[in-house]
């Protein structure tokens, strides 16, 4: 048992017998047992009291300024388990954990020097000691009794185990909690935090207990804080603190962490305290950011469904309107005799129909892109680009110049048919687009993945180059150049399958050649 | 006669119209540029004719999707460079192998062209055309 000198002693009521009056269960009774103590024997005086220490119903002693036990009552024995009797005669320290033992005689000699009634322990656990050896929790109570010249010490110990039980199941339930709760006096004192408010304070609870609550806001708004405080505890009601704005609290540690406030004014048995729940929006904000990025790729994909459909519209309907047109002219060639011109309509017809087979292959290639799941696997980006140079530039007679350059290692994970549609597509046009006036040509592949987080792809020829009113509409859909006999797909499969890659494209030209970027998001 | 000039970047497409033309009777000379480009080059040659009040405006027959200039742009590029004496001996129809809403709304927008058709080119469309014409006084 420890004493503590309470910080109101000495200035607390006394009572007209010049003794406080004692506020422990079955005082009453000492206080019948003190009147009229002048009138009485010290041996009376003291059976009389032995008698109240009988009587009381909580566990009772009266023990000597040396800390004798004199006399216990059957409650106090049941208690601490001693044989009713065994402790009459013995140090009070027998009641008291070792740990705190040594102690105890030097706070017991200074209760003794300045006798108060108060209790012990205040404002931490007191254990007493069960004969067993087990700690039980107390609160005591110590009154100073007069006996002749000397004074005995009344003391009653109560069990608390109960109390302290349903207190730890009360923290519990507030530590199981998701939310952070912070309890907060009138001045802004913190009083209590459970588990989550710990984690978001950045402290434990002996680090924020006592600090203000104004010092978790953010330096700018700290002014601010502390007059909305004061406003509210003028009107509070239960409220949202954050409604439609956002705010940070600040912990320990200095990390900021966005939050949701409600405040909550409880008016209990210590007064008015207001509970703050605070919500942590981190997850939150990284899902509503998810969810936007995936709404702009869904209006991304929408868009490009839009622009598929008006594309498909002209592009497919054009060479069947074509055939048509031609086949009309036919049927009335025909009947005018003229097999000439029949001959060279239908010939017409069938070229533009063959050339056409292709188109829908790849217009299909093109809608299919983004749709089946590829594994990834792990590439050799050089051998992969020679291979796709070697098969495609064996078709051609002359074929330009081919170099390929690696800065950084030259492997990648990813789904090789998409990066080789990229490549075999960028290479094609690069073969396509070479410019007579030049004497020689040359197409240069260059993977740079110095950067650790990205693959740079640059395609870079000496070909005609791409005129700038067409530059910004590249990559659409059936769009191709004048010189081109493609569909105008190219560059649309390209781009698609980029971002297939989560990556992204860009074109530089000038008359003196071309030079598409592409960067890939690096995965090992 | 309608001096004509037949816009469209796919040969075929082309020679269906000029034969269509030619069936009628009512267009001539007939010239024939495959992009919007080469059009504008041509149409706006330094030694063109100046507008005559005699000859019937010239009939340009546009294709929409075309490589480099569309037929809009190809449009709005007429717009600008012709002098609005010009502007008055000029008919466009845009002819196009999609009936794509879109399409007909910025055709209307554009303020400049008469005529909308889908491909293939046909006689009645022609005729329609030359309604145009008989409206205004020729032929």
């Amino acid at each position: 048992m420890t004493y503590h000198r309470p910080a109101s002693e000495g200035s607390g009521p006394a009572s007209p017998g010049g003794l406080p009056p004692p506020a422990q269960p079955g005082c009453t009774m000492l206080q019948d047992a003190h009147r009229g103590a002048d009138a009485l024997s010290m041996q009376e005086l003291q059976s009389r009291y032995d008698l109240a220490v009988a009587l009381c119903p909580v566990p009772a002693l009266m023990a000597d300024v040396d800390g004798r036990i004199r006399c216990a009552n059957a409650a106090l024995y049941q208690l601490f388990g001693h044989d009713p009797g065994s402790l009459t005669g013995q140090a009070v320290e027998v009641l008291i954990p070792q740990s705190s033992r040594d102690r105890h005689p030097i706070l017991r000699g200074a209760f003794a020097h300045q006798p108060a009634q108060r209790s012990m322990g205040q404002g931490r656990e007191v254990f007493g000691l069960h004969v067993d050896g087990s700690l039980i929790p107390v609160e005591i109570g110590l009154s100073p009794v007069p006996l002749g010249a000397e004074t005995e010490v009344f003391t009653t110990v109560v069990d608390i185990s109960e109390r302290r039980l349903n207190e730890r199941r009360l923290r519990e339930a507030l530590d199981a909690s998701a939310t952070a709760m912070v309890l907060v006096a009138p001045d802004g004192t913190i009083e209590l935090v459970n588990t989550m408010a710990c984690e978001l304070l950045g402290g434990a609870p002996r680090d924020l207990v006592g600090r203000n609550v104004d010092s978790f806001v953010p330096h700018h708004m700290r002014l601010q804080h502390s007059v909305f405080r004061q406003s509210y505890l003028s009107a509070p009601r239960p409220r949202a603190m954050t409604s439609g704005r956002e705010l940070n609290v600040v912990g320990l540690d200095g990390h900021a962490t966005p939050v949701h406030v409600a405040l909550t004014p409880i008016n209990g048995v210590g007064g008015q305290r207001i509970m703050a729940t605070l919500v942590d929006l981190t997850d939150i904000h990284a899902k509503e950011q998810e969810l936007q990025r995936h709404n702009a790729r869904l209006s991304a994909l929408n868009d490009e469904l839009t622009q598929f459909a008006y594309s498909a519209s002209h592009d497919l309907r054009a060479p069947l309107a074509t055939i048509a047109g031609l086949l009309e002219l036919c049927l009335e060639d025909l009947a005018a005799g003229e097999t000439a011109e029949t001959r060279r309509c239908i010939q017409d017809a069938l070229t533009t129909a063959r050339r056409n087979i292709n188109k829908v292959e790849q217009v299909l290639t093109l809608a299919r892109a983004g749709l089946d799941a590829i594994p990834d696997e792990r590439i050799d980006l050089v051998a992969t680009a020679q291979a796709i140079w070697d098969d495609m530039s064996s078709k051609w007679t002359t074929r330009p110049g081919f170099t390929i350059v690696t800065r950084g290692t030259a492997w990648l994970l990813t789904e090789r048919p998409t990066l080789e549609t990229i490549i075999e597509n960028l290479l094609s046009n690069a073969i396509r687009f070479r410019d007579p006036a030049k004497a020689s040509h040359w197409i240069e592949l260059c993977f740079d993945t110095r950067s650790g987080t990205h693959l740079t792809l640059r395609i870079s020829d000496n070909g005609t180059g791409i005129g700038t009113a067409d530059k910004g509409r590249v990559f659409e859909m059936f769009r191709r150049s004048a010189r081109s006999d493609g569909h105008g797909l190219g560059l649309a499969i390209v781009q698609k399958h980029v971002r297939r890659l989560s990556g992204d494209i860009r074109l530089d030209s000038s008359p003196g050649g071309s030079r598409f970027t592409i960067t890939l998001p690096l995965r090992t | 006669m309608i001096p004509t000039f037949i816009v469209d970047d796919v040969a075929s497409d082309r020679y269906i119209a000029r034969r269509r033309l030619a069936k009628n009777g009512n267009f001539h000379p007939i010239r024939e540029s495959a992009d919007g480009t080469e059009f504008l080059e041509r149409f706006f040659a330094a030694d063109r004719p100046a507008p005559d009040k005699d000859t019937p405006p010239e009939l340009i027959l546009l294709d929409i999707n075309m490589p480099e200039l569309d037929g809009f742009e190809t449009i709005e590029e007429l717009k600008r460079r012709r002098s609005a004496a010009e502007a008055e001996m000029q008919i466009v129809a845009l002819f196009s192998s999609s009936d794509n809403e879109r399409d007909q709304e910025r055709s209307q927008l554009s303020g400049v062209v008469e005529h909308f058709f889908t491909k293939p080119i046909s006689d009645a469309a022609i005729e329609e055309i030359l309604e145009t014409y008989r409206a205004r006084g020729y032929l």
